[in-house]
């Protein structure tokens, strides 16, 4: 979130009254926003997801039913299943965010 | 208080390019006080726990371990199964219902005092303190071209705060794996993969939202900050500037009487914005960004104490109470609350001090509906599932009522399980026809029972299907 050059910081806060940081705009689309806006609720919906899953469900059973030759422990399958739940919120958030934003219109002079 | 945010300049909101400036780094002025002590103590209590706890060991075995290896939660001598599901899902609706609560009666105590985010970066402020110097220090420092102090004071902060990340990663993955095996096997590099990511990852976490984001995570980020406004009312504790009491602002001398040159008490010593760890001025009102830390209320109380002023020109106070009237504790909002409050921890309470440490599943044979034995008895086939969820070995036999004369069988009849252990379990029931007029059917209920003397009983109800039209 430091990738924009930052103003000079003042030594004192301006003597101007109501304006502690004036910088503050709300929702702010920028790129490195926009990708936290993703991955956050992403990633606090694929901890819900995982507790309730897994909850129900062992990582070992399921193993066992589908890749039984393969060595997974309880550990890696919480985790694969938490990444993959994250994952999959990432991208329907990504998908949100492409779709909540005004379509680019390339207009050059005002053509349309 | 609403969520509204700032308005934004419509000059400046209209060109696409600057809806967001540049972050500009607050640095929070160092300040003592009695809230800022509280908060101290705070930090010190819950920080505390995170990092001791793992070390706690009661009777030899951890006193809180989620062992999600071996799928259960060891929590002061309580085990839990994934078939406690229901008491996490309680645990969770408690909590929240606490936090609404609270947020009724006191507002965002929470956010000032407990929430993780403002306690690990209160601890990476004292850190920052430590090594870069006080506020104007600091900023200057900021300010200031790389050069060896730069370099020196930057680059052990940053080692302090990697370390301690570092530290807060491991302490995390203790929690889910006992804590000193894990020590030893980190101390020889023979970390599992697993255990080293999540680590590493939350170490990372606590570095980045700590270090860099803080305020921008109660800003942008926490969902309760959008939706605790909806919690609030006139009667509700809120830090507010007294604005009857210190408009017209203005500097003045010490000793000379506000009154006499049309000025409020506010010095407009701009103390409770420098003060603030999000950066805004209380004096504007109450805004979403704040986190009710005190920190203002504490810089304006040392400002009148050395103006002789009487405390309190920034306080918690209500909306009521600000406006004369009276505030009320108990009101609708709370009542009802308290009321779910106590029935919820009441039902958990209850639901954990008779919770049997033995599960009973019955499932029913799908092949055969009935068959009739030698003996002219009704036999019906089942498998149960039956799992130990106490903490030691237990041996357990099956009983069953129903109509008069009815029979159970298991194979084998005593059936010994070790902790957390699960086994199904074939069983057969068998009922003489003449005992039930009942047609198609009837119910039996098994109990499962301990049988070296500890007392565990579990039962289960489940149809036993006899003939049609006899």
């Amino acid at each position: 979130m430091r990738s924009q050059p930052a103003d000079p910081v003042e030594g004192t806060p301006k003597p101007q009254p109501s304006v502690a940081h004036p910088a503050r705009r709300p929702y702010p689309p920028r790129r490195a926003w926009l990708v936290g806006a993703c991955l956050w609720p992403a990633f606090l919906s694929a901890g819900l997801a995982t507790m309730i899953f897994f909850s129900g469900i062992d990582p070992e059973t399921l193993r066992l039913q589908t890749l039984p030759d393969w060595e997974i422990s309880r550990t890696a399958g919480y985790s694969i299943g938490f990444l993959m739940f994250w994952a999959v919120a990432g991208f329907s958030s990504a998908v949100s965010v492409l779709l909540a934003r005004a379509p680019c219109r390339d207009t050059g002079k005002g053509s349309s | 208080m609403s969520a509204r945010p700032h308005k934004a300049d419509p000059g400046e909101a209209s060109a696409p390019d600057s809806m967001y400036a540049a972050h500009e780094k607050i640095h929070p002025r160092e300040i003592k006080g009695r809230y800022q002590t509280v908060r101290k103590i705070m930090v010190f209590l819950l920080l505390g726990l995170f990092y001791v706890l793992p070390w706690v060991r009661i009777g030899g075995e951890p006193a809180v371990l989620f062992d999600l290896p071996a799928r259960q939660f060891h929590i002061l001598g309580l085990t839990f199964w994934p078939q406690d599901f229901f008491y996490l899902t309680l645990l969770l609706v408690i909590c929240a219902l606490a936090l609404f609560f609270v947020t009724s009666l006191a507002g965002r105590v929470w956010c000032g005092y407990a929430c993780p985010q403002t306690v690990w970066t209160e601890v990476f402020l004292w850190m920052e303190h430590w090594t870069e110097g006080k506020r104007a220090k600091r900023m200057k420092l900021d300010r200031s071209p790389w050069n060896v102090e730069k370099i020196l004071r930057k680059g052990s902060k940053q080692v302090l705060w990697i370390v301690f990340s570092l530290w807060t990663g491991f302490t995390f993955v203790g929690f889910f794996s006992p804590i000193d095996d894990l020590l030893m096997r980190a101390a020889s590099f023979q970390l599992g993969p697993w255990e080293t990511f999540w680590s590493l990852f939350y170490g990372f976490a606590t570095y980045f939202n700590a270090g860099f984001m803080r305020e921008q995570v109660c800003l942008y980020m926490c969902p309760y900050a959008r939706f605790q406004g909806a919690m609030f009312d006139r009667e509700t504790l809120i830090i507010s500037y007294d604005e009857e009491r210190g408009e017209p602002r203005g500097g003045r001398k010490r000793g000379v009487d506000p009154r006499e040159k049309g000025l409020g008490d506010c010095i407009d010593c701009n103390l409770c914005v420098q003060v603030c760890p999000t950066g805004i001025d209380i004096r504007d009102g109450l805004q979403y960004e704040c986190i009710a830390c005190g920190a203002c209320i504490d810089a304006c109380d040392s400002v009148m104490d050395k103006m002789d002023y009487p405390r309190g020109l920034v306080r918690y106070t209500t909306e009521n109470a600000l406006e004369g009237r009276p505030s009320r504790v108990i009101r609708p909002r709370t009542i009802i609350y308290t009321v779910l409050l106590l029935a919820l921890v009441t039902a958990g309470a209850t639901g954990l001090a008779m919770r049997e440490p033995v599960r009973l599943d019955i499932l029913t044979d799908r092949n055969t509906l009935y068959r009739e034995t030698g003996d002219g008895l009704i036999e019906n086939s089942y498998s149960f599932k039956l799992t130990n969820m106490s903490g030691e070995p237990h041996t357990y036999g099956f009983s069953v009522e129903g109509p008069a004369g009815v029979r159970i069988e298991t194979q084998p009849r005593e059936v010994r399980l070790a902790a957390g252990e699960t086994r199904t379990i074939p069983a057969r029931i068998q009922l003489d026809p003449d005992a039930t007029d009942k047609i198609g059917g009837v119910d039996v209920t098994v109990t499962v029972e301990s049988l070296d003397g500890t007392d565990i009983t579990g039962s289960e109800t489940t149809r036993f299907r006899t003939p049609v039209g006899r």
